[in-house]
């Protein structure tokens, strides 16, 4: 503090320079963070010039691995919290089945929580999408795309990811997924209801019940986004882990996490693809009139088969 | 209601908001920084880690205490002996391991707690920790996938049994139906064209060996201490045929017949007398009675455990086992009644 009046006279043309320079540098610096760009002056000026980001590609479109980290972090707690007051719904009516629940009634309206009793169906949606997010948003998406992305470069020492647009990439797909996945929730019919496994062809018929309609092609497009941006999370993350070590950061040297991640990483690349093939071929089959995953014949007769229930069983719930 | 819990879950977190900024204060007041944590709170955190252990082991105890009585009664079929000792051998080892773990979690964040005065140790490698937590989790792992897979091949195995009773089970949405054979012993050919309104099953009318088929519905009976084959159908979508007592579960799955062979070996009426089930029920009935429904007595079940729809929950039959005098006769006046039905 004591020589700090004469560092300022001392700068204080530098200043001015460094503001004409730095436009967008807002505030004005304290002493000592002046003394520190007194020492540091040329290089910090050509640094700022060359790196200055607007907020956009900062905070939102970003390609820095921590900020993307923080990005998957908010996206899958904001998941998470869905997920869990999903869960305290169908628990409740688990709990106390057939007890009526003002809080039911208020979260799901009328149409799924008359009288504050769970409808069958909203019951077995709830399941399917709770453990849908769990299982994919949160484990999956939430964990390795939150700690891979920020620990990766951190412990292995390289200055970022391999790729910081294709990192971008996965976790705007990641949001887009999401994004459709909670849209879902809001539509006539109620999202996915047939266990978040999806088997065909209780999800590949329309008609097996209503949550195999809109909301089973939302849920398999979300999907389908999804499994596109674990991909590219994945092969950045197995690409940074082999290619971008630090001088004398061996394989054999490498701290257990970075294993853990490299192995989960290659995991998903092995197996991901073939739920988005299974993911691909359901909607294929759903929205495009292609039959591979049912026959068409069988499709035709279990239509036919569901029809003649609802004309002459009296005991079913398929038709209404 | 609704609007004063949401009023107290606000007041709540401004609360939590404004104790933060409190702490913020006082440490701005005391000149210490966040990261300054006096030896004095190490020592409480550390023994409030042995006090959570201590509190945390009793809950479980408690908990495995409270809901023991709830779980299935024991194995009523012969293969049910060996799914129920493995269940079992599986259940202590985890139970074994969850407890040390948890002991040395708390112990060393106890022992190990932040001090001053301490130095702290850099260990880049150790070898034999490494072999040994690699090495004990792997021998634990082999005997329980080896046990696990002994037992399957031995529960899968075909059955061989010349005096076998086969059973088949039909699912659709919402219900079964049991087709057990004639006379003949065989079950007749089916065709899934041909289902309709009077003929739900979809047996094929050209095969005559289907003619003395029977067809039951809402319960089935099979007997004591014989070999019964389940063949499973669906005619829509993926159902599971699970029978707990018996241990036995297998997928229906459209388009292609599944098996299962099980021996039971206690009769209903035996199971009712079994102390086990006479305390389950008794628990059963007087949760009924709080709700004023009628008392119910034990009976084996078969549901559908797989997700199939609005109604999955309530998929279910009865099974009744009886003595093979008692089933023969009961076969026997269903195949009557369906050839007066059929007159």
């Amino acid at each position: 503090m004591e020589g700090s009046k004469s560092s300022v006279q001392n700068s204080g043309i530098k200043l001015k320079i460094y503001k004409i320079l730095n436009r967008k540098q807002m505030s004005t610096p304290t002493t000592t963070t002046l003394e520190q760009e007194h020492l540091a002056h040329h290089e910090h000026v050509h640094d700022h010039d060359d790196h200055e980001e607007s907020f956009v590609s900062k905070y939102v479109f970003s390609m820095d691995h921590k900020v993307i980290s923080r990005q998957f972090l908010i996206t899958a707690v904001v998941m998470a919290v869905v997920a869990m007051v999903m869960s305290v719904i169908f628990r409740l009516q688990l709990a106390w089945p057939g007890e009526k629940f003002g809080f039911i009634n208020a979260m799901l309206g009328d149409k799924w929580g008359k009288d504050g009793i769970l409808d069958p169906n909203m019951y077995l949606a709830l399941v399917t999408i709770h453990g849908t997010i769990m299982v994919f948003f949160v484990l999956t998406g939430g964990l390795s795309g939150t700690f891979s992305n920020l620990l990766i470069p951190y412990q292995i020492g390289a200055r970022d990811m391999a790729s910081g647009f294709l990192n971008m990439l996965s976790y705007w797909f990641f949001f887009v997924s999401s994004v459709i996945m909670l849209s879902s929730l809001f539509i006539e019919d109620g999202p996915a209801s047939g266990g978040w496994t999806i088997y065909p062809p209780l999800s590949a018929l329309p008609e097996a019940m209503p949550g195999s309609k809109l909301g089973m092609t939302l849920w398999l497009v979300s999907m389908a986004i999804f499994i596109i941006s674990s991909l590219l999370g994945s092969l950045n993350y197995i690409i940074t882990v082999i290619n971008m070590r630090t001088k004398g950061m061996k394989m054999t040297r490498m701290p257990l996490t970075i294993w853990a991640f490299l192995i989960t990483a290659i995991l998903g690349v092995l197996s991901f693809p073939v739920l988005f093939s299974a993911a691909l071929l359901l909607i294929f089959d759903r929205s495009f009139n292609t039959s591979s995953i049912c026959l068409t014949f069988i499709l035709e007769a279990v239509r036919l088969t569901m029809w003649v229930e609802v004309l002459f069983c009296s005991n079913t719930c398929s038709g209404s | 209601m609704n609007l004063l819990v949401l009023l107290a879950i606000i007041l709540l977190i401004v609360a939590g908001h404004q104790l933060l900024k409190v702490i913020e204060l006082s440490r701005g007041l005391k000149k210490t920084k966040e990261w300054q944590i006096s030896d004095a709170d190490n020592n409480l955190m550390g023994k409030a880690m042995l006090w959570f252990m201590v509190v945390f082991f009793a809950f479980f105890f408690w908990q495995v205490n409270r809901w023991m009585d709830r779980s299935l009664p024991p194995a009523a079929s012969e293969h049910g002996v060996k799914v129920d000792l493995l269940w079992d051998a599986n259940i202590y080892l985890i139970t074994f391991v969850f407890l040390v773990t948890n002991f040395f979690l708390f112990w060393f964040a106890y022992k190990y707690r932040g001090n001053s005065k301490a130095k702290a140790e850099f260990i880049a490698h150790n070898n034999k920790l490494e072999l040994l937590w690699t090495v004990v989790p792997a021998i634990a792992l082999a005997f329980v996938i080896i046990f696990g897979l002994k037992y399957w091949n031995e529960i899968m195995a075909p059955s061989n049994e010349e005096n076998k009773i086969i059973v088949e089970l039909y699912a659709k949405q919402f219900d079964w139906t049991a087709r057990y054979p004639g006379k003949d012993n065989v079950l007749g050919e089916t065709d899934y064209r041909q289902i309709n309104g009077s003929n739900p099953v979809g047996m094929d009318t050209s095969d005559v060996k289907g003619k003395d088929d029977i067809l039951v519905r809402n319960e089935f009976h099979i007997p004591v201490g014989t070999e019964i084959e389940l063949r499973m159908r669906s005619r829509d979508v993926i159902h599971s045929a699970y029978l707990p007592h018996f241990r036995a579960q297998m997928n229906c799955v459209p388009g292609m017949i599944t098996y299962f062979k099980f021996k039971p070996t206690k009769t209903t009426a035996e199971m009712r007398k079994d102390p086990y089930v006479i305390k389950m029920m008794a628990g059963i009935n007087a949760q009924r009675a709080k709700e004023n429904k009628e008392p119910v007595e034990f009976d084996y079940l078969l549901l559908c455990n797989k997700i199939c729809g609005a109604s999955h929950y309530n998929m279910q039959m009865n099974v009744i086992v009886e003595s093979l005098a008692d089933f023969k006769l009961w076969r026997a006046q269903k195949a009557a009644s369906k050839t007066v039905a059929s007159n």
